[in-house]
C-alpha cells in the first residue's frame, strides 16, 4: 500500500523474495488507490523486501527487508506475516515510519474484530482506527486534505510543541491510507499493547490525534487529542484546546473521527461502511436541550438537508 | 437527499425545517425518506441551527455529519456538540440526569393560589393509598426543610410539603419556563402518586383543610420530563357531606382541584409536540409505535357561534354567597372547556369509546389538560393543528 498515492506515488513495484540459497523478483500488480498485490511464490524464502520498479539490484528497498516469520536477524526486520490479517505493507515515503496491518477496506473483517473485542477503550494491534473529512464526502473541500497522520501519543507527555513534536519518543505517528475518498483508515500499531505502571489505565498510550496537511502545504493546528481509552482528565494539554476529549474505541461500532470544519464540530462515531448501506426509513434525533455552558444559548428553528 | 418530503417546509438554503418533535422536550426527529433516494451511511447531512437573539452565539450555525446508527447512538446531542468533547452522539430516550428521583410542578395560572402545597404517597395493591406522615417527613433529608407547618409537624397524619413558586427567570434544559409555576424537586421515585392542595391566602392556616381547594390521589405522570399538574378549581357538590375517597379526610368543603397532567416547558405549544404520521409511500409501521385514528371536533358554545369572545368575563359564581366564594369561572371559554371537560369525565371512557383530547390553549382559554394519550412510549398523533 502506497500510502502517498495521492502526492507522491510510486510508479511501480517489484516484490523480491528471499531465502537463504535464493532470491526471486516478482512484479506486483497495480491497483488503485497506491495498491500493489502479489502472489508469494512457491519456494523456502522467509524474507520479502519492496523495491522501485526493475530496481531491485540498483535501488534501496522501500520500507528495509522483512522476515515472515517474526523473527528479526541482522539483515531484516521482524513481521508475524498472516494472510488475510497482517498481510499488507504500507509504504511510507514522507517522514513517518512504514508499517505492517491487515488490508484496508474490509468492513465484514472490522465487524468480526467487533466480536472478538468488545470491551470499550481496549483496542488491540490491527484494529482499524478510520478518519472521515465530511467536506471531502460532501464535496466542497476548498483546500484538499492530502494526508492524515494519525499519532499515537504516549501518556504523560509534554505539550509544549504539540502537535510539531518532532522527537518521535511520545507517540507513534503513521500517515493513513485513503481507502475511499475522504476515508482513511490506520491499524493501531503493536506497542498500543505496552503497559504502564504510573497511567491508571495500565497502559502507555491512551491518546490520539490527527495531523493534516493539505494541498497548499497548509497544516490544520491540530493540537486536539483525544483518549481512546475513554478516560476523562487522564491528561491536560497547557492551552489553546484544554483537556483532552475522549471516547470508548470499539472496533467497528467506535472508531472512526469525522472531521468537520474544525476539532470543535468534528466527533467520533462508528465508520460508514464501504456497502454504502441503506439508512432508508431510519429515525434520527435531534436533542437541543441545555445547548450552552454557562450562558444558555437558546435554539430556535433547525433545518436539514 | 431529496426537496420534498410529506409535510416538510423546505428551504432552498438550509433544507427540511425540522417541525417533528418527541414527546420529550427539546428532542426532534427525523424519519430518513424511503423510496427513490440514495440516502447511505456515506451521505453527509447538513444541520443547520438557528442561535436565536439574545444569545452570545447567536446566528446560524451548520454542522455536517452521517448517519451510521450502527454505534448504537441515533440522537445528536447539541449540547455535546457544544461542549466540544468530540462525543455528540447519544440515545434517545436515555435516562434522565437523576434517574432516583421525582420532582412534580403545579401552574397556577388558573387557579391563582397564594399557597401550594403537595403529599406524596403510594398506591397499594387494595387500591387505597399510603401517604407520608408528618413524622416521615420530619425525618426524611428531602422534605424537612419544606414541612408545611412550623410546629408540631411530626403529630400530623399527613405530611404536606410547601411547593415553592419558580423564578420566572429560571430556565429549565434551556427552555423558558411559564409564570406562576411551582415546583418541588428532589422526590424519591418510590412515591408514585401525589396529591395537591391550594389556599387563595398564602397566609392561610395550614391546619383548616376548608381553606384549600384538594386534588384526588393523581399517579405522578411519568410522560413527561417535567410533569406539570394544569389545574383548576371545582365546587363539587356531590361531594359535600360525603366521604368519597382520601380527599374527604381531610375537611375541604367541597372544594375540590381538578386538571391534568402536562408539560412543565410546554404547554403552550403541546400541539406541535405531537408527531407528524408520514404519509404517501414507502411508509412502514413499526411495531412499537402507538398508531391512532380519530375524528377531532372543535366545539363552540353558542356564545362564540354568536360572535361573542371566548375570553369575555361571563360567569360568576354566585354558588353560596354567604361563604364569600370567589370568582371561579371568569372567561366564558374556561367554562365552556369545563363543561365538555366534566362531560366527558362522566362518560364510559373504556376501550371504544370517544376520548376526547383536549388541549387547551395558552391565551383565553384553561391552559393544559389530559395528556394521557401520550403516555406509554412513542406515540405518533395526529393532527395538522
Amino acid at each position: 500500500m502506497d500510502l502517498l498515492w495521492r502526492s507522491a506515488p510510486v510508479a511501480g513495484v517489484d516484490a523480491v523474495f528471499i531465502s537463504n540459497t535464493e532470491s526471486t523478483v516478482v512484479s506486483m500488480t497495480a491497483g488503485e488507490r497506491g495498491l500493489f498485490t502479489v502472489t508469494i511464490p512457491s519456494g523456502p524464502y522467509d524474507r520479502v523486501a519492496f523495491y522501485p520498479a526493475r530496481q531491485a539490484d540498483t535501488a534501496q528497498p522501500l520500507g528495509g527487508i522483512w522476515r515472515l516469520d517474526g523473527q528479526a536477524d541482522d539483515t531484516a526486520a521482524a513481521v508475524n506475516f498472516v494472510p488475510d490479517t497482517l498481510s499488507a505493507f504500507y509504504y511510507d515515503s514522507g517522514d513517518s515510519p512504514s508499517y505492517w496491518g491487515p488490508a484496508p477496506g474490509n468492513d465484514s473483517d472490522t465487524a468480526l474484530m467487533t466480536l472478538a473485542n468488545p470491551q470499550p477503550g481496549n483496542p488491540q494491534p490491527g484494529d482499524q482506527l478510520y478518519f472521515v473529512n465530511l467536506h471531502k464526502l460532501k464535496g466542497d473541500e476548498t483546500d484538499p486534505i492530502v494526508t492524515v497522520e494519525a499519532r499515537f501519543i504516549q501518556l504523560p507527555h509534554d505539550g509544549t510543541d504539540s502537535p510539531i513534536w518532532t522527537n518521535g519518543k511520545q507517540y507513534i505517528g503513521r500517515t493513513m491510507y485513503e481507502v475511499r475518498d475522504g476515508v482513511y483508515v490506520v491499524s493501531f500499531p503493536q506497542e498500543i499493547t505496552e503497559s504502564s505502571s504510573t497511567n491508571t489505565s495500565g497502559y502507555l498510550y491512551e491518546e490520539v490525534a490527527f495531523n493534516l496537511t493539505r494541498q497548499s502545504g497548509y497544516k490544520d493546528p491540530f493540537n486536539r487529542h483525544y483518549n481512546f481509552r475513554d478516560l476523562k482528565h487522564a491528561s491536560q494539554m497547557p492551552e489553546t484546546w484544554g483537556d483532552p476529549g475522549y471516547f470508548g474505541y470499539i472496533a467497528g461500532t467506535m472508531d472512526t473521527y469525522y472531521y468537520n470544519t474544525d476539532v470543535e464540530d468534528s466527533y467520533w462515531n462508528a465508520h460508514p461502511f464501504n456497502a454504502d448501506a441503506s439508512i432508508h426509513g431510519q429515525m434520527v434525533y435531534f436533542d437541543t436541550k441545555d445547548y450552552g455552558a454557562t450562558e444558555e444559548q437558546k435554539i430556535g428553528n433547525l433545518y436539514l438537508r | 437527499m431529496p426537496t420534498s418530503y410529506l409535510d416538510y417546509q423546505y428551504d432552498q438554503n438550509y433544507g427540511f425545517l425540522l417541525s417533528s418533535r418527541t414527546n420529550t422536550e427539546g428532542v426532534f426527529y427525523f424519519r430518513m425518506p424511503t423510496g427513490q433516494n440514495n440516502l447511505s451511511e456515506n451521505t453527509v447531512f447538513t444541520l443547520t441551527y438557528v442561535i436565536e437573539a439574545g444569545s452570545s452565539h447567536a446566528g446560524t450555525h451548520t454542522f455536517l455529519f452521517t448517519y451510521v446508527p450502527r454505534s448504537g447512538f441515533d440522537c445528536l446531542m447539541l449540547d455535546y456538540l457544544w461542549e466540544d468533547t468530540g462525543e455528540v452522539w447519544g440515545n434517545y430516550g436515555a435516562e434522565p440526569a437523576d434517574p432516583d428521583t421525582t420532582r412534580v410542578y403545579f401552574n397556577n395560572a388558573v387557579t391563582a393560589f397564594g399557597k401550594i402545597q403537595v403529599l406524596f404517597g403510594t398506591k397499594k395493591q387494595d387500591g387505597s393509598y399510603t401517604w407520608v406522615s408528618g413524622q416521615e417527613a420530619s425525618d426524611a433529608t428531602w422534605a424537612k426543610d419544606h414541612r408545611a407547618y412550623a410546629e408540631g409537624y411530626e403529630s400530623w397524619a399527613r405530611g404536606w410539603l410547601d411547593m415553592e413558586a419558580l423564578d420566572p427567570a429560571e430556565r429549565v434544559e434551556g427552555h423558558a419556563i411559564p409564570n406562576n409555576v411551582w415546583a418541588f424537586e428532589g422526590v424519591p421515585d418510590t412515591y408514585t402518586h401525589v396529591m395537591f392542595r391550594g389556599a387563595l391566602n398564602a397566609g392561610a392556616d395550614n391546619g383548616k383543610g376548608n381553606n384549600f381547594w384538594f386534588s384526588p390521589p393523581l399517579e405522578i405522570s411519568t410522560a413527561y420530563s417535567y410533569p406539570c399538574f394544569f389545574g383548576y378549581r371545582y365546587l363539587d357538590e356531590s361531594s359535600y357531606g360525603q366521604a368519597k375517597d382520601d380527599v374527604t379526610l381531610e375537611s375541604h368543603d367541597h372544594h375540590v382541584l381538578n386538571g391534568g397532567w402536562g408539560s412543565l416547558v410546554q404547554q403552550y405549544s403541546l400541539g406541535d409536540a405531537s408527531m407528524d404520521v408520514p404519509q404517501g409511500s414507502g411508509f412502514v409501521n413499526q411495531n412499537n409505535v402507538y398508531y391512532a385514528t380519530t375524528s377531532l371536533y372543535d366545539y363552540y358554545s353558542m356564545w362564540e357561534q354568536s360572535g361573542e369572545s371566548s375570553t369575555k368575563n361571563t360567569y360568576l359564581s354566585q354558588y353560596d354567597s354567604s361563604r364569600n366564594l370567589p370568582n371561579l369561572w371568569g372567561p366564558q371559554g374556561l367554562l365552556w372547556n369545563l363543561a365538555v371537560s366534566e362531560y366527558f369525565d362522566q362518560k364510559d371512557t373504556s376501550a371504544n369509546q370517544a376520548q376526547p383530547l383536549y388541549f387547551g390553549s395558552g391565551g383565553s382559554m384553561v391552559e393544559g389538560g389530559w395528556g394521557s394519550l401520550l403516555s406509554g412510549g412513542q406515540f405518533f398523533s395526529i393532527f395538522p393543528f
